[in-house]
């Protein structure tokens, strides 16, 4: 694999191939995080691909101190807030719209029992609807940290904020998850205090 | 371990981030404690729930045209025109702190208001309804008022020049931008308003009345749109046409030239 920094020299210069091999490289990542983030794989589509677009604009700022997807990461947060800011209605829409064949997906859920699949779609619409309950701050820390995997130092250094605010953040945000699903306690032993 | 510090720690012991050192604390205070052991418990569990979530993955046909599209889009972005890089940082900061961005939009506003109401105190017009008793005598004032209303007229001919001169009918299709010739009325209506409160001697009358007819026209560019307000220029053109307004500016001047009092300046003793 080609050095990063190399990569980034390039596409600098203008070498669109050189680009090209960065976006294949993490067009996943991004797409992901802004799927956490939105909720919807169409918004996932246009923020990913919007945030290619202001890395290509911005290449030249970018200083090399930090890594690539640590950039991207704080591009894609700054993107997913903007676009928040823009829609009227909530961005994270219910699961259905994710099973309903978009950008032809397929879903990591293999149950092919009846009962067994609307059970696992009901607790993917829970888990929506909880992300959905958390304010843009805490759903950018908690999906950075629980789905992404960055740790605490990295989250604090993309969304530009200390460490302290990480983890205070990200405490309030597991509280009120725990809230929104406290109905699971049965299941999970879950449930309010 | 006390329960405040159990608290602290719960995040990072459940993302691994603690210091061995601190696990070990953590582990025991759990173990012994049965109250912090429950909400370890429930938090768990709330985590194991989150971590049900699945992505759903986009097909090879996704992936495939990925870059295809972005190409596109860069292409047609390199021709459209771009949004500003601190409107974005602003909107961003009003999303996540909306509290600081209102009490800073707030204090800004106080501080815009404190220099209007400085301004406004500052002005020569009203400094001088202050220092006319001591340092400026009649004479002095004429030259100064005659000097604004010079100044007025000229910048109000140019104003008006680049209006009548304006071709409405070959500019289909084009961008006119009229914000700056909407500034300037604002400026000179403003300024209008100054003048006439301070031209009240006998032989200013006619110079007050252009001022009052100019302070029309002034007040229609003003509403001017700022973009294509075609039918809204001819009838500022027809306005200065008919009211030959031009003309009577440079008529004026030349009246200006003649009669400009020069103030009085006591000769040193020699």
């Amino acid at each position: 694999m080609i050095d990063e920094a190399v990569l980034m020299q390039r596409a600098r210069s203008g070498d669109m191939s050189a680009f090209r091999e960065i976006v294949e490289q993490y067009k996943r990542m991004v797409y992901h995080l802004a799927l956490d983030m939105t909720g919807s794989p169409h918004d996932a589509d246009d923020v990913s691909q919007d945030v290619f677009l202001r890395v290509y604009r911005s290449l030249e700022s970018f200083r090399g101190d930090a890594k690539v997807s640590s950039w991207l990461y704080r591009i894609a947060i700054n993107v997913c807030l903007d676009r928040r800011s823009k829609k009227a209605t909530m961005m994270m829409e219910l699961r259905e719209d994710m099973e309903s064949g978009e950008h032809g997906m397929t879903s990591d859920n293999n149950a092919t029992h009846p009962v067994t699949a609307t059970e696992s779609r009901m607790i993917q619409q829970h888990i929506d609807i909880a992300l959905r309950r958390l304010t843009p701050r805490e759903r950018s820390v908690f999906v950075l940290r629980h789905y992404n995997d960055l740790s605490m130092k990295e989250i604090a250094t993309t969304l530009s904020v200390t460490v302290g605010t990480v983890k205070s953040t990200l405490f309030h945000a597991i509280e009120k998850l725990q809230k929104e699903l406290s109905f699971y306690k049965k299941d999970f032993g879950l449930g309010e205090r | 371990m006390t329960h405040r510090k159990f608290k602290k720690l719960m995040v990072e012991a459940f993302y691994g981030e603690l210091l061995p050192q601190e696990k070990e604390l953590f582990d025991s205070h759990v173990r012994v404690c049965s109250e912090c052991a429950e909400i370890h418990k429930r938090v768990a569990a709330t985590l194991g729930v989150m971590h049900q979530r699945q992505r759903p993955e986009p097909d090879k046909a996704y992936w495939g045209g990925y870059w295809t599209r972005l190409e596109s889009q860069i292409r047609r972005d390199a021709v459209a025109p771009r949004k500003s890089f601190w409107l974005d940082r602003l909107q961003i900061l009003i999303r996540l702190e909306p509290k600081i961005a209102y009490a800073a939009g707030a204090a800004i506003l106080l501080v815009a208001f404190g220099i209007a109401v400085g301004r406004f105190m500052m002005q020569p017009s009203f400094q001088q309804s202050f220092t006319s008793g001591e340092s400026s005598s009649p004479a002095a004032l004429k030259v100064e008022q005659v000097k604004r209303a010079e100044e007025y007229l000229d910048r109000s001919r140019t104003l008006l020049l680049g209006i009548v001169n304006f071709d409405t009918t070959g500019t289909s299709g084009r961008v006119v931008d009229l914000s700056r010739q909407r500034r300037v009325s604002r400026e000179l209506l403003s300024e209008a308003h100054a003048l006439q409160a301070e031209l009240k001697g006998p032989d200013q009358a006619r110079l007050r009345k252009l001022v009052s007819d100019l302070e029309v026209i002034m007040l229609q560019i003003a509403n001017l749109e700022e973009q294509y307000d075609y039918p809204a220029i001819e009838i500022v053109k027809s306005g200065v046409d008919r009211s030959a307004l031009l003309l009577k500016i440079n008529l004026e001047q030349m009246q200006m030239d003649k009669r400009t009092p020069q103030p009085k300046t006591e000769k040193p003793n020699s």
